[in-house]
C-alpha cells in the first residue's frame, strides 16, 4: 500500500478558488447587511432560516479534530470501540436544545446577544458575570488554538504540498479575517454552511465511493480476522459504559459553554427554527462520525502497525490510496481535502467571531466602557478579530499536539460554567451565592484532578464529577439563601 | 405524539436521563458474527439505535417544547 500520493496541481488551485468563494461571501454579505448595527453584526437580525443554521452549526462543531483527529483515534482504539462517538456527537443535539428552549424565546423577548447580557441581568453580578464568561471562554480558547494549529497542518496537508504550512496557514487566516470583518455572522454563517455542505458531500462521497475504492465489504469482513489489530467484540465491563456516560454528558453540556454554539442557537428567529433542524441534523450527527469509525478499521485494514503519529495521517494515507487506485477515487479525495479544509475554516471563523463578540461586547463593555456605543463596540470587535487573527498565526508557528487530548481539557472547564447558567434559566431561585458556591467548587475539583493526576474514578470522568457536584451546590446554596423579591424579579427575566 | 403535560425543564431531564440511559448500547452483545456488509451487526444495530434516539426522543420533546412555550 502506497501511504504517498502527487495530486496534481489542480489541487492548490481548488483550494484557492475555495479561498477566494469565502472572501466573495464576506463581500456578498457585507451587501446584504441590514444597517450598521450590534443586533445585525452578531445576530444577521435573525433572518438566517434553519437549513443554513442547522448546517453552518454542523461545520461549526466538526473541526479539523473531527476530520482528521477522529479516524486516527479510532485507528488507535481498535476501530469499533471508538463507535460510541455518534452517541457523543448526538448528544450534542441534546446540548443546543437544553440551551435554546430558554435562550432562543428570551434573546427575542429581551434582545440579548452575547452570554454576558443575559448573565448579568439575571444574577446581576459582573464579578459572577466575568468568572463564569472566563470559564467559558477557556473553553472557547482551546477551541481557537486547536484550530490555529489545524489551519496550517491542514493546508499544508490538503494541497498537496504546493502549500507550505507556513503560507497556507496565512491565506486561511487572511480569508476568515475579511469573511467576519465584512460579513459579520451573517457572512460567517452563509460561509459556514456552504462548508457544512461540502463536508456531508465528502463524507458521502467516502461513503459510497472511497470505501468501496478501497476493497469495501470484503477489506471490511476480513479485517476482523486478520489480526491487523480491529477490535470487534467489546469488553462488556461496568466502567466501559460508567466512561461513555460521562463522556455523553461531559460533551452535551459542555457544547453549552461554546461561544460560537449561543451565537448560532440565538441566531435562530424562534424553537420552531431550531425545531426544524433536529429533522435533518440527526442523521448528519450520527451518520459522518461512523463514517471515521469505518475509516479507522480501513485504516488498521490496510496500513496495519502505524505508530501513534502516523496513525493521526491514516485518513491521508487513505485518500492517497484510493486516489491513486481510479480517477473516480481521485476526485473523490480531493472533495475530501476541500472537505477537511471547510472543516477547519469554518470552526475557526466561527470560534474567532464568537471570541470577538464576546470580549467587545462582555468584557469590553462591562469592565471598561460601560458607555461605549454600537459603533464604538463593533470596531473593537473588529480589532479584536485582527489580534486574534495575528495571534492565531502565531500559534501556528508552535509545536503540533495530538489533538484529541485538549477536547476533554476544554469541556472540563466549560462544564463548571454551564450548571450555574443552565440552571439559571429554568429555576427562578437559582441566585448569584449558589452559582459562586457550584461553580468555584467546580473548577477546584477539576484543577485539583489534573494537578493530582487522578482524572478518573471507576472510569468517569473527574470533571463531569464536579460538574455534578456543582449542579448540586447551585441548588442547595440557592434554595437556602433564597431571598422573595429576588425569586420575583428573576421569574421575570426568564419567563418565556 | 404522546401529550403529556410537563414543564420544559423536566421534559428536558428526563431527555438528558433516558438518552445517558440508552445512547450507550450495554443491551446488545457485541460479538463478530453475524456480519453486514462486511460490518459486525452490533455496529450497524448500535448506530441505528442513536439515530432512532435523535428522532424518537430530541425531535419529539422539542416538539413538545415548542408547543408549551409559544402556545402556553
Amino acid at each position: 500500500m502506497a501511504k504517498e500520493f502527487s495530486w496534481g496541481i489542480d489541487l492548490p488551485i481548488l483550494v484557492i478558488l475555495y479561498i477566494l468563494l469565502i472572501i466573495y461571501i464576506g463581500y456578498y454579505s457585507y451587501r446584504k447587511r441590514l444597517g450598521v448595527s450590534v443586533r445585525d453584526f452578531f445576530t444577521a437580525s435573525k433572518t438566517l432560516g434553519y437549513v443554513v443554521l442547522g448546517f453552518g452549526l454542523f461545520a461549526t462543531i466538526a473541526s479539523g479534530n473531527t476530520f482528521l483527529g477522529y479516524a486516527g483515534q479510532a485507528y488507535r482504539a481498535g476501530g469499533y470501540p471508538f463507535l460510541v462517538v455518534p452517541a457523543f456527537y448526538i448528544s450534542i443535539l441534546i446540548g443546543f436544545l437544553l440551551l435554546g428552549s430558554k435562550a432562543i424565546p428570551l434573546s427575542n423577548k429581551r434582545g440579548y446577544v452575547t452570554p454576558g447580557d443575559y448573565l448579568k441581568e439575571r444574577f446581576g453580578s459582573t464579578a459572577l458575570t466575568i468568572f463564569l464568561l472566563i470559564l467559558m471562554f477557556w473553553c472557547t480558547f482551546v477551541q481557537f488554538f486547536e484550530q490555529s494549529i489545524a489551519m496550517g497542518y491542514i493546508g499544508e496537508v490538503t494541497s498537496g504540498g504546493y502549500l507550505s504550512y507556513e503560507v497556507s496557514a496565512a491565506l486561511f487566516t487572511v480569508a476568515v479575517l475579511v469573511l467576519m470583518l465584512l460579513g459579520g455572522f451573517r457572512g460567517t454563517a452563509l460561509a459556514n454552511f456552504i462548508m457544512g455542505v461540502v463536508m456531508v458531500t465528502a463524507m458521502l462521497g467516502v461513503l459510497f465511493g472511497v470505501i468501496p475504492i478501497l476493497g469495501g465489504a470484503g477489506v471490511l469482513a476480513s479485517a476482523v480476522t486478520s489480526g491487523s489489530g480491529v477490535k470487534a467484540v467489546l469488553a462488556e465491563k461496568p466502567e466501559t459504559y460508567l466512561g461513555w456516560v460521562s463522556t455523553v454528558l461531559l460533551i452535551m453540556f459542555g457544547v453549552i459553554a461554546y461561544f460560537q454554539v449561543w451565537n448560532f442557537i440565538i441566531a435562530n428567529k424562534s424553537l420552531k427554527s431550531l425545531r426544524e433542524q433536529f429533522k435533518f441534523t440527526p442523521v448528519i450527527y450520527a451518520v459522518i462520525p461512523t463514517i471515521f469509525v469505518i475509516l479507522g478499521v480501513l485504516g488498521l485494514a490496510l496500513f496495519p502497525g502505524l505508530s501513534k503519529a502516523e496513525s493521526e495521517r491514516v485518513q491521508i494515507y487513505l485518500i492517497n490510496e484510493a486516489a491513486s487506485r481510479s480517477p473516480a477515487g481521485y476526485v473523490l479525495g480531493e472533495l475530501l481535502l476541500l472537505g477537511v479544509i471547510a472543516a477547519t475554516l469554518s470552526t475557526a471563523a466561527a470560534v474567532i467571531f464568537a471570541m470577538s463578540m464576546t470580549l467587545a461586547k462582555d468584557f469590553y463593555v462591562k469592565l471598561i466602557n460601560p458607555r461605549a456605543d454600537e459603533k464604538k463596540i463593533l470596531n473593537v470587535s473588529k480589532i479584536l478579530m485582527v489580534a486574534l487573527g495575528i495571534f492565531g498565526y502565531i500559534i501556528v508557528m508552535t509545536p503540533k499536539l495530538t489533538l484529541w487530548e485538549w477536547v476533554v481539557l476544554k469541556f472540563q472547564v466549560g462544564l463548571q460554567a454551564v450548571a450555574p447558567f443552565l440552571l439559571s434559566l429554568y429555576i427562578p431561585w437559582i441566585n448569584s451565592r449558589g452559582a459562586w458556591v457550584g461553580s468555584v467548587v467546580g473548577f477546584l475539583i477539576v484543577v485539583g484532578s489534573y494537578l493530582s493526576g487522578i482524572t478518573k474514578i471507576y472510569n468517569f470522568d473527574t470533571g463531569v464529577l464536579g460538574f455534578l457536584i456543582n449542579t448540586l451546590l447551585v441548588l442547595i446554596v440557592s434554595y437556602a439563601t433564597r431571598k422573595p423579591e429576588e425569586v420575583v424579579k428573576a421569574a421575570e427575566i426568564i419567563a418565556t | 405524539m404522546i401529550h403529556v403535560k410537563a414543564s420544559p425543564g423536566k421534559l428536558l431531564i428526563v431527555l438528558v436521563l433516558l438518552y445517558a440511559l440508552l445512547a450507550t448500547p450495554w443491551y446488545i452483545p457485541k460479538v463478530v458474527e453475524p456480519l453486514v456488509l462486511g460490518v459486525p451487526l452490533w455496529v450497524v444495530l448500535t448506530v441505528t439505535i442513536i439515530l432512532v434516539l435523535g428522532y424518537a426522543l430530541i425531535y419529539t420533546v422539542a416538539v413538545k417544547i415548542e408547543r408549551e412555550v409559544e402556545h402556553g
